[in-house]
């Protein structure tokens, strides 16, 4: 199937753009400009680049906290896993705080607290899709009306005066515009809906997406859809809906057999989003849609799940969309948001947009066009055995670059630290059945096997960290976990769902359900807590080789690989484990996403840790300086606890500052600033 | 049912020494809402509305559930899900709403509540069998 969205790209508008794009100099995304990070990512491109170089390779390890904000009495219960960047305007930072996801204000340079906007939404606030937040966004007249955009955990999209805090009178009902409404559904309950990245603006237009609850083994098929759309940023009127999930005569409609358009929901877009300003797109990273591992009940391809949709920011119009997973079964969510950078291939400047995923292929497109810059190529896939699933025959797989991390499961991936080890890692693989890239689930004990072994997992590969990009070189530095999980889809009790199947861990000996080692030590030892979620090979450890967590760099002007260091050492439940003593661990990485980003001077990242890490906590403190050009650890320093956020860099009072978000289980979230004395 | 018999019942349920079983009314049906309360709160958005587990997270009701469970006490689903949960701030609830979720967990899975509410030692906990068939 030709991905390409025939007709959009030939049209009179897209021509016009593309012959306007040809004709001007090619302005390169800035990545954050005048020491400022105005955007989650810095730009609106999601680069995370900043062009400060106050920190550089050789004064990097004078690096001090010089001021610490504490989260920790935001919210009726503190956060321990806070994924916010904060936004620096003007010399103040702006970021959502506490599991209440207040608005905050704090000085750049000293880290005092300058507002603060709360929200009680009462029991719409009390049970939300999602608790996890990233932060806000920012829009400016350039006349003196400085705006916050926050939305909160009830889904509500509120407009903040950013000097004050306080809401917009005149932005929808006094500040706040309910988001709940216009979802093609009767009733949206509390806590179906809402997001936990923050919105874009572009072009004047406050673009929305969605997040809701995960669908490993959903009540039922039917859902609410999570529509992308466009709000006024002076009025919040609502201007446009892009339906995900299209109605009868709108494209894609016929991607959705026996009417799964009309009760199917999710296939929302929970990363954060991108945008280009000069082109007036956003670009969408859009999720799979109901029910994570069986699409029995929504036979088809289900456009525009799992694809990069690019819109024209102030109509929603579709531009251009490719879909990168065909009816999935996977969880393979388009979970990063895409990467806006100008490169240079075989002598052509192409702005593009790169995007990271789940299953650890880098996806690139001229921007503009959506023509993929090296060729994706449909290849035919394993197809499914349980009853009523229809897989899609074939999936788009990117000539170049080649994946970041290990894809799909064969016995030479197993660990073999020791003979004793390797032997009991492959008793327990052969309760699996293996294979490629795109094998799907099976029912328990189909073929003697307890489930499939997927590699990379729902939580492997890349996530919402995605990566940083050298908008100077057209170098992406995405980091990556090497994570495999038993996968398999049970029928479902028809008194908890209507599904027909869910998903689960199949019944091999060594699933993970829930169980956890006897303690080690006392609960407050972060380094031995209680894992929660053991691994499936041998004593707990990892069924299958280091690394477990990387950072690997790719040249977009080339789509060669540079680059790929393992993301530090082992974890602590590995390097105490009896069965390992003696052995060196000192390059297996720690099973957790460094979250990154780059200056014109250095890689900025750390062991990181998220809760999908496994087991959870299995990051670690450190934060690192590398060398962007060979992956060498410059410097590395202990932070108080994990970094939760990806860090964010600026200027303030002629100093230039990195803050990033740390917590960990016990350690409640804050806030370091980290400069030079 | 005769009175002497209910009588031995009564010594029987009131009595933490005696080995119980989930079917044996071992918590009360406002208990269990107050656990839906708390676990709408803390556990939901991992573990499911139906509490059929999500991203990482197992389920917490039917057969995987029951056949992971069957044999083991409540006191050893309470201890652990007070050591490990809510992942991100283990221990954070009181015991009082940890017998409460194991009190929502046990009227999800359809065992008989009762009387008397779970209780919210362990040692009184470890007297309770969870047997996934009466």
């Amino acid at each position: 199937m030709n991905q390409h969205t025939r007709g959009a790209c030939f049209s009179l508008p897209c021509i016009l753009v593309f012959l306007i794009a040809m004709a001007l100099p090619l302005r390169a995304q800035h990545g954050a400009k005048d020491g400022e990070w105005r955007f989650y990512g810095g730009d609106a491109g999601t680069t995370k680049y900043s062009a400060l170089d106050q920190i550089n390779e050789k004064n990097v390890k004078q690096l001090k906290i010089v001021w610490e904000w504490k989260a920790q009495n935001y919210g009726k219960r503190p956060d321990f896993n806070w994924e916010v960047t904060p936004l620096m305007v003007g010399g103040v930072l702006y970021f959502t705080a506490g599991t209440r996801r207040d608005a905050i204000a704090i000085d750049a340079a000293t880290g005092e607290t300058l507002w603060m906007y709360r929200l009680d939404e009462g029991p719409r606030g009390a049970v939300v899709a999602r608790t996890v937040n990233r932060g806000l966004a920012y829009w400016s007249d350039g006349k003196g009306d400085d705006r916050i955009l926050l939305i909160s955990p009830g889904y509500q999209l509120i407009a903040l005066n950013a000097k004050t805090g306080v809401p917009i009178a005149g932005f929808g009902k006094s500040g706040i515009v309910d988001l709940t409404e216009g979802l093609d559904r009767a009733v949206v309950k509390p806590g179906q809906i809402g997001a936990s990245s923050p919105s874009i603006v572009v072009r004047d237009t406050v673009v929305i997406g969605a997040a809701l609850l995960t669908g490993t083994a959903p009540t039922s098929k039917e859902n609410v859809p999570g529509y992308i759309r466009g709000f006024d940023v002076r009025t919040g009127r609502k201007l446009w809906t892009f339906r995900t999930i299209p109605h009868p005569g709108e494209f894609g409609n016929e991607t959705w057999e026996k009417d799964s358009w009309k009760y199917t929901g999710n296939t929302g877009a929970w990363a954060p989003l991108s945008g280009d300003e000069e082109l007036g797109y956003v670009y969408i990273p859009v999720e799979m849609p109901t029910g994570d591992f069986y699409g029995g009940n929504r036979p088809g391809n289900s456009l525009f799940s799992d694809s990069l949709v690019c819109l024209d920011a102030r109509t929603g119009q579709r531009i251009w969309h490719f879909q990168l997973v065909h009816h999935d079964i996977w969880d393979w969510d388009v979970a990063a948001p895409p990467i806006l950078v100008d490169i240079m291939v075989d002598g052509k400047r192409i702005k593009a947009v790169a995007q990271v995923t789940k299953q650890a292929y880098t996806y690139v497109f001229d921007r503009v066009t959506g023509q993929p810059v090296w060729p994706i190529v449909e290849r035919p896939v394993p197809q499914s055995d349980v009853p009523g699933e229809k897989t899609s025959p074939t999936q788009p797989i990117p000539t170049k670059p080649a994946a970041f991390d290990r894809q799909g499961t064969s016995l030479d991936d197993l660990i073999d630290f020791t003979p004793e080890l390797h032997a009991e890692a492959l008793r327990i693989a052969s309760q699996y059945k293996l294979g490629p890239l795109y094998t799907p689930p099976i029912v328990p004990d189909t073929g003697g096997k307890a489930a499939t072994l997927l590699l990379p997992s729902h939580v492997g590969g890349s996530n919402w960290h995605g990566g940083a990009v050298d908008v100077e070189t057209g170098v992406l530095y995405v980091s990556s976990v090497t994570n495999h999980d038993p996968l398999a889809v049970s029928p479902a009790d028809p008194k908890r769902s209507d599904m027909g199947y869910v998903g689960g861990r199949g019944t091999g000996r060594n699933a993970p359900a829930g169980t956890a080692p006897a303690s080690t030590s006392e609960d407050g030892d972060q380094s031995m807590r209680l894992p929660t979620r053991m691994n499936t090979g041998p004593q707990g450890l990892p069924l299958i080789k280091p690394p477990w967590g990387r950072i690997t760099a790719i040249d977009l002007n080339t789509g060669d690989h540079l680059w790929m260091i393992a993301n530090g050492d082992a974890p602590d439940y590995v390097k105490n484990h009896p069965a390992l003593k003696g052995i060196d661990l000192s390059n297996t990485g720690k099973p957790s996403r460094s979250p990154l980003m780059v200056t014109k001077t250095l890689l900025f990242g750390a062991d990181g840790n998220n809760l999908f890490s496994n087991p959870p906590g299995a990051g670690g403190n450190m934060f690192r300086a590398i060398d962007k050009k060979t992956g060498k650890v410059v410097y590395e320093m202990a932070l108080p606890a994990m970094a939760t956020g990806i860090p964010m860099t600026y200027m303030a009072g002629g100093r230039q500052f990195v803050v990033v978000a740390i917590g960990a289980a016990g350690v409640p979230a804050e806030l370091v600033a980290l400069a030079l004395p | 049912m005769h009175r002497a018999s209910a009588a031995i019942l009564f010594v029987l349920l009131s009595n933490a020494a005696v080995p119980r079983s989930v079917w044996d009314g071992v918590y009360t049906k406002q208990q269990a809402g107050r656990g839906q309360s708390a676990y709408r709160e803390a556990c939901l958005k991992c573990h499911g509305e139906n509490l059929m587990g999500g991203e990482g997270a197992p389920a917490l009701a039917g057969d995987e559930f029951l056949h992971h469970w069957n044999g083991k006490t409540a006191g050893e689903l309470f201890e652990l899900i007070r050591k490990t949960m809510p992942s991100e701030d283990p221990g954070s609830l009181s015991r009082r709403q940890y017998a409460d979720v194991v009190a929502y967990i046990l009227s999800v899975n359809e065992f008989p509540g009762g009387e008397k509410e779970l209780e919210s030692e362990t040692e009184s906990l470890n007297d309770i069998r969870i047997e996934a068939r009466r």
